[in-house]
Formats: C-alpha cells, structure tokens, sequence
C-alpha cells in the first residue's frame, strides 16, 4: 500500500495537487473494500459453477465417505490393541454414557409422575419488575392491541 | 500566485495523507503482532443464569433490564449449528440487550456439543421434549402461561414444527428469522447432499454424530473467498480496534460451529432435504403432523435479500402457507448474519420487530 501511494506521488508530483488528491482517493479505504467485495464476489462466481456441478459432488463425497472410512478403521484398530491391555475402549465409555442418559430420563421420568402425584407447594410470586408494560404510543399509528391483533395478514418490505 | 497558493494547499493535503498513511502503517503492524498475542474477546456477557441443563441443552433466563416488562416473555431456539452467544456479541450490538432494554423478559435455548451418546436425539427430542420442558420452565419462573416462541434458521423449523404439531397451546406469538421451509432451494446445500452422491445412512452409522469441522466447511464453500477476503479487509483495517474487535467476535462465533446428533442429522436429511415434507405438510414428527398450515397465531417472518446460506424461496412459503391471520412477512437487504446481528439490524430488524411485538405481549 506505501510503496504504491508512494509510486503515484512521485509520478504526479508535477501534475497539481487535484490529480494527486484524485490519484490517493482512489486507494481510499472504502475503495479498496469495494474492491475486495467485487473481487470476492468474482471469485465466489467463478467457484459456485464448479461446486454446482454433479461431479464436484460426487468427488466431495466419496472423498468424505473415504476419510470416515478411514477414521473408523483407525478407531476399530485401536479399540482391539486397548482391549489387549484391558483398558476401555471409546466404545466402552460411550456405552456407559447411554446408560447414564437412559437412568437420567428415568428420573425425568420419575419426577414428573411425582410432581403430578403431589401437588408442588403453592408458587410465591415470581421475583423481577411488575409485569405491566404496555407498548409506547407511536403518533402516526394506532396503539390499540385489539385492533393490531385482528390485522389481516400484512407483507411489508423494508427500503 | 495562486497557483503557488493552490500547490501549496495541495502539498499539505498530500502531506497529511502521507503522514496518515504511514501512521496506520506502523499500527497495523504493532497491532497485528498483539491480534495473534491475544486472547479471543469475550462475548454474550449480559448478565444471565442457567436455569435448565439437559445434556446438550442449556437454558438461559437473562436478568431483566427495565423497571417494568411485557407480560408475555420470549423463549428464543437458537440452531442447532452454532452458539447462541450471535444474539450477544456486546454491548451495543446485542439483540438480547435491545429486547431487555426493551422492556421483554427473555429465556434463550443455547446448546452444547453433543455427547456422542446422544447419537440418537431426533428431530422429536429437539423440535418437541426440549422445547416442551423449556416451556414448562419458563411458565414456572415467570408465573405466566403465554410466550412468544422465537426461532433462528433451524432454531426456527424446530419452532416451526413445535407450533405445526400443537405441543404448546399457550404460545401466544411466532417469530423466525431466515426460516427454511422448501428445502429444495436450499442450493448448494440441496445439491451436495442429493441422494445420488451423499449415503447419508453411512456417514451417520460410521461415525454417529456429524463432526463440526464437516458442518462448517460445507458453509464456507458456499463462498469459498470470503475467508480470504476477510483477511485481506482485517489487515488493511488493524489499525480500526472497533472494527478489529468486531471481526474477531464475528470470526469466533463462525469457527464455534457444534456438531449434530446423528439421528436428527438423518431424519432432516431425508424427511426435510431429500423428501421436502415441510412443505409438501407430509412431516410427521412424534406421531403428529407438523402442517404448517395449523400455526394459528400471530407470526412475524424476517428474511434476508442476499441470504446464501437459507435462500429467499427456501424461506418464502413459510407466511404463505401458515394459518395465522396475523402475519407479517419483513424481508431486508443484507444476509443471513447481518439480518440478526449487524448495524443495518440495529437500524432496521431490531426497531420493527419491537414494534409489532409489543402490542402482542401486554
């Protein structure tokens, strides 16, 4: 970026400070954003037709489906040299985690039933400010809510 | 002389661009050697409690903001793809501040990565049991039985398919932003995951839940220069620490990205991307049909023009097809983020919404 204001100023030193002034504004930063959105957007453009294509797809996936592969037979290999030492494997750990989850819906479960079976004890009134804000008068619209409630359906497009 | 006078005028300014130039020169360096020191920024700090917590879902209850609140609160169902923290990334550029300020008492569904034991969640325990037992707690803290079901992108076809299938009766409005419902147009997406080329049955049976990493390359292919070009705009703005700061709370929050239970990841697979039962009202989730055409009460639908990731016909069907007789469909320029958590939000998305929500919510 200094290198090339630098270029442009010594090029236009002697062509008047409107051309230089000209010359800078172009690598404004908003110019160079907008040069990088155009950039972007080319660049996006150009790749979407190869992603959109059939056999970009099917690259993409056999591609992942190998590596998936790939993994689970790492994984399957060490689960057996683990279980040669006695030592749980993923599978193991995984397995006492459902069972966990499978005891922790039976309480959900259990106190739920319970909470039906015994009334729970009557509810104080929730902490926090009152519950009585109503919405502030616009002068250009009405503000009555039985009205706005009953509006037909309305699309609006924002400018 | 004047145009001596003109030259040296024009030399001064010439001078003050030079100056400014090799000022943020030396700042962009200095400042780009403490951006790779540093820590990520902190986000979503207003002030909140955990209220619920089951496995993968946490339930927020953010501290009230105002002296007096609507009598209906929010409960907000982020996606399943990302953190919720989008809704507050600061002071200032936080949704969930704007509603507190607002004067609504909000509750929001984050989630955590999935256990792999919770491999078999499906589309009923998201769209169904947690939003039902986030419900209840809502109803017990605030002591009111109405709400306002708020959902974002898939947050939002899981708040769709609650209201569709009448698991709540008490919920009183439905709001969604970026919402899919014809899944055909989801483009690229639609296209990589065509039956023809993806075995959604192997990938999900090999390795149970969908790794993120998958998840989010698939949505930075979507634009595949747009990392680069955020680069490129971060160096030639560090000597910006607003914009700096910005982008690195952005950038955390894409590369945050969960991974998806596999079961639930295979049900919207075939029953919403492949077979397209939302919109065809075919889906039937937990034994009952989620027929958008049963949403009865008010709904507000905001999407964006330039969305690339939910495109505006994946999203268009939604108002047309609900029930309600109150529905407001609010489409703004920009994109899929941008919509939610961007200045043109704060200007525009955020005012709107205030206003058609609080003459529902006394």
């Amino acid at each position: 970026m200094f290198l090339v204001a630098a270029m442009i100023f010594a090029t236009t030193r002697n062509e008047g400070g409107d051309k230089i002034s000209n010359s800078s504004s172009k690598l404004s930063a908003s110019a160079l954003s907008k040069m990088i959105s155009d950039l972007e957007a080319k660049v996006d453009q150009i790749a979407t037709t190869v992603l959109a294509t059939d056999e970009f797809a099917q690259v993409a996936n056999s591609a992942n489906s190998l590596s998936v592969r790939l993994k689970k037979g790492v994984a399957d290999q060490m689960a057996r040299r683990m279980a040669t030492f006695n030592v749980a494997s993923r599978d193991d750990v995984i397995a006492l985690g459902e069972r966990l989850m499978v005891m922790d819906e039976r309480l959900v479960r259990i106190e739920k039933a319970l909470g039906k079976l015994v009334p729970p004890d009557p509810v104080a009134k929730p902490a926090g400010p009152p519950r009585t804000k109503k919405p502030p008068k616009r002068a250009a619209e009405s503000a009555s809510p039985e009205k706005s409630q009953k509006k037909p359906a309305v699309e609006k497009k924002a400018t | 002389m004047a145009t001596a006078q003109g030259e040296a005028a024009g030399d001064d300014k010439i001078g003050h661009r030079m100056r400014r130039l090799v000022d943020r020169t030396i700042q962009r360096n200095i400042k780009g050697v403490g951006y790779f020191a540093s820590a990520a920024p902190p986000v979503g700090l207003t002030p909140k409690e955990t209220i619920y917590k089951r496995g993968t879902l946490n339930l927020y209850h953010y501290h009230p903001l105002s002296e007096e609140i609507y009598r209906v609160p929010i409960l907000i169902v982020m996606a399943t793809t990302n953190r919720a923290y989008v809704l507050d990334l600061a002071p200032g550029n936080s949704f969930v501040e704007f509603l507190l300020k607002a004067g609504y008492d909000v509750f929001v569904m984050d989630w955590d990565a999935p256990r792999p034991e919770e491999s078999a969640l499906r589309l009923e325990d998201y769209s169904q049991t947690f939003i039902s037992e986030c419900v209840e707690q809502v109803q017990q803290v605030t002591g009111e039985e109405e709400f306002t079901l708020m959902g974002y992108c898939m947050g939002g076809v899981l708040s769709v398919i609650h209201t569709a299938t009448n698991m709540s009766p008490s919920i009183a409005n439905l709001v969604c932003f970026t919402t899919p419902v014809n899944w055909h147009e989801m483009g690229l997406f639609a296209h990589w995951s065509n039956k023809k080329h993806f075995d959604v049955d192997r990938l999900v049976d090999a390795v149970g839940n969908i790794p993120a990493d998958l998840l989010m390359t698939s949505f930075d292919m979507l634009r595949p220069a747009n990392r680069t070009a955020g680069r490129v705009l971060l160096w030639e703005n560090m000597w910006n620490d607003d914009y700096v700061t910005s982008h690195r709370k952005f950038d955390r929050w894409a590369n945050e990205g969960l991974p998806l239970a596999g079961e639930y990841f295979r049900q919207t697979t075939k029953e919403l991307m492949w077979a397209n039962k939302l919109l065809d009202r075919s889906l039937v989730v937990g034994g009952k049909r989620a027929d958008i055409s049963n949403i009865k009460v008010p709904l507000f639908h905001v999407v964006a023009e330039h969305d690339h990731i939910v495109p505006r016909k994946a999203s268009e069907p939604l108002v047309r097809l609900a029930g309600s007789e109150d529905k407001t469909e609010l489409v703004l320029k920009g994109g899929h983020i941008s919509l939610l958590a961007g200045p043109n939000a704060v200007r525009r998305m955020w005012p709107q919404l205030d206003q058609w929500l609080s003459e529902r919510s006394i």
